[in-house]
């Protein structure tokens, strides 16, 4: 295990020679030296396709075991490998926005909403606060001009308007990290819209954003979305952490 | 709807019962059917709380019987009923926690490890049988020699071994049934919490997505292993709540090692009858009693009218069964 210093304490989210494969004799997924997320700070991880942002984000998230290196990850206070320590992330402030997560279909808009909670439950008062928000966004995610209900199934609304329940299942709980993994793939200009004001509504000036994404637009609009001093751009090129766009 | 479907079948059964039997009396076949649905209610609870979560359990057969076999070896040996119950709780929690572990943590196929569960079961039921039979044998013959004249020919004591021995154990005459062994409170209680942790908890919400799609549930950062877990240890609480309460209330006390075979097929027909959904994500309680209900109104109905046959039953069962299935595959996806 690496020993990370303790002091930093601006430090949210650190990784330190990261190194991953799939298999002992798959090739290197991922070759990250070290990558340090700040309190407070947005991010927009841009990548290609197979260039292992998907790969990050399930480590980062505790989804994948990383057995084939040490244990090279903090959050907050809670170093992490194995995916046993998931609750552990959640309880200290991690979301996740997966990149087509299919949530549940035929479960109801508001309990595929419940679903993200932590797992020591809501208090009523504060249940009634956040029924109260995703009342303020159902109207918008009307194709046909009737609002969508909570009771009504999630599947019955269209792939935007899943993206958008997705992400404020994601940002509706307090949370220190939110981790977004492509989350506007295969979201129209109008969802694009209302996805990018419930993330801007609901990101606290302490919390820290990843957007990873493979398109130039959707960081465009991200950066857009928050102060240019919190905003901070990285690129991942064939497994490598750079700050600056480069050619290799 | 369904509920209120099935329901209104048992009525109708209940009342075609009371004029094919020439009495005319629907109330008492009503009861009749109740009295025998009622101890099975919980296991049709057990089968619907593991199917709901994406899983499939065909141990409960096995478990029932073997629970049921353990409690008369253990009442025979002499122990207090308090003893007796913690002791068969205690194993019936320790195959719950075995199961779960097995799926849940070790990743075990479901169908394999509860068949074979239900096998090993089964066998060890009928070994605690054989062992009882063993000794009220020699119990017998121990007390007709001390009974009988010291010069009785060894003739007779051959024909009094060769005597057969009633396969059915029971249960000392001191166990009878206090109000609390009764099916009425017990089926009450478990109805009510069901519905209740069904439509108000966190819980039950979290053991349907599992269900649903334990790929999403995972991404939802469900802890799915808990979950599943957790429905294999339920379900063995609720088989043996039923075992005691078919043992006690229904059986009067009898018991053999094959009491409850096929019973696992019951509980999950009258699952999917109540409208769980074989693929999991969907529980209706009530639905699993009223399932259970039409089950026992079928068997009533066949055992009442002379012109059918208990295996009838079955055929009904079965038909019902096929057309929930038509039903079900008709629900739009989406």
């Amino acid at each position: 295990m690496i020993d990370f210093p303790r002091n930093e304490e601006k430090t949210i989210l650190e990784v330190r020679n990261l190194r991953f494969r799939y298999g002992s004799r798959s090739p290197l997924i991922l070759d990250v030296d070290n990558l340090r997320l700040l309190w407070g700070r947005v991010y927009s991880l841009f990548g290609r396709n197979m260039s292992g942002k998907t790969t990050l984000v399930k480590l980062l998230s505790g989804l994948l075991d990383n057995s084939y290196a040490p244990v090279c990850v903090r959050f907050d206070y809670v170093d992490y490998a194995l995916p046993e320590q998931r609750r552990a992330l959640q309880t200290a402030g991690l979301r996740v926005c997966h990149q087509n997560d299919p949530m549940f279909p035929e479960l109801s808009i508001w309990e595929n909403v419940l679903l993200g909670a932590p797992g020591s439950g809501v208090g009523r008062s504060h249940l009634k606060h956040y029924r109260e928000e995703v009342s303020r966004v159902l109207p918008v995610l009307s194709d046909n001009g009737t609002s969508p209900q909570f009771s009504d199934p999630l599947g019955t609304l269209s792939g935007g308007g899943r993206a958008v329940i997705r992400l404020l299942r994601s940002v509706l709980w307090s949370y220190k990290l939110l981790l977004l993994d492509e989350p506007l793939t295969n979201v129209d200009p109008n969802n694009r819209e209302i996805l990018f004001s419930v993330l801007r509504e609901h990101t606290p000036e302490h919390a820290t954003v990843l957007l990873i994404s493979h398109d130039e637009q959707d960081h465009d609009s991200f950066r857009k979305c928050f102060p240019e001093i919190r905003y901070t751009p990285l690129f991942l090129r064939q497994g490598k952490l750079f700050d600056r766009n480069v050619e290799l | 709807m369904r509920s209120v479907i099935l329901f209104l079948t048992i009525i109708m059964i209940a009342v075609i019962t009371g004029y094919v039997s020439g009495s005319g009396d629907s109330f008492s076949a009503l009861l009749s059917i109740a009295a025998r649905a009622m101890p099975l209610i919980p296991l049709g609870l057990a089968a619907a709380i593991v199917i709901s979560c994406g899983d499939i359990d065909l141990s409960p057969a096995g478990m029932f019987a073997f629970l049921g076999m353990l409690t008369l070896g253990l009442s025979n040996v002499g122990l207090p009923v308090w003893l007796v119950s913690v002791c068969v709780l205690v194993s019936a929690i320790s195959i719950g926690i075995f199961q779960g572990w097995a799926i849940a943590y070790r990743g075990l196929a479901p169908l394999i490890t509860t068949l074979g569960m239900s096998f090993a079961l089964f066998g060890a039921a009928t070994t605690i049988q054989v062992v009882l039979q063993e000794s009220s044998r020699k119990f017998n013959i121990k007390q007709q020699i001390e009974v009988k004249d010291a010069g009785a020919t060894s003739t007779e004591l051959q024909l009094e071994r060769a005597n057969p021995i009633p396969i059915v154990q029971t249960l000392p005459n001191n166990l009878q049934p206090a109000i609390w062994q009764r099916s009425l409170p017990w089926v009450a209680i478990l109805l009510i919490s069901g519905t209740l942790w069904r439509h108000r908890s966190m819980s039950a919400l979290r053991h349907l997505a599992v269900g649903f799609d334990r790929n999403a549930a995972q991404l939802a950062n469900l802890d799915v292993r808990v979950i599943r877990f957790r429905a294999f240890l339920v379900a063995s609480l609720l088989v043996y709540i039923s075992a005691m309460l078919y043992m006690i209330d229904y059986q009067g006390g009898g018991w053999t090692a094959a009491t409850g075979r096929n019973l696992e097929l019951l509980a999950i027909a009258a699952a999917v009858i109540g409208g769980t959904t074989i693929t999991g994500g969907r529980l209706n309680v009530i639905g699993v009693a009223l399932g259970i209900g039409v089950w026992a109104a079928l068997g009533h109905i066949c055992i009442m009218a002379k012109f059918l046959d208990p295996e009838h039953q079955k055929l009904a069962a079965g038909l019902l069964l096929l057309i929930v299935a038509f039903v079900d595959s008709k629900r739009q996806k989406l």
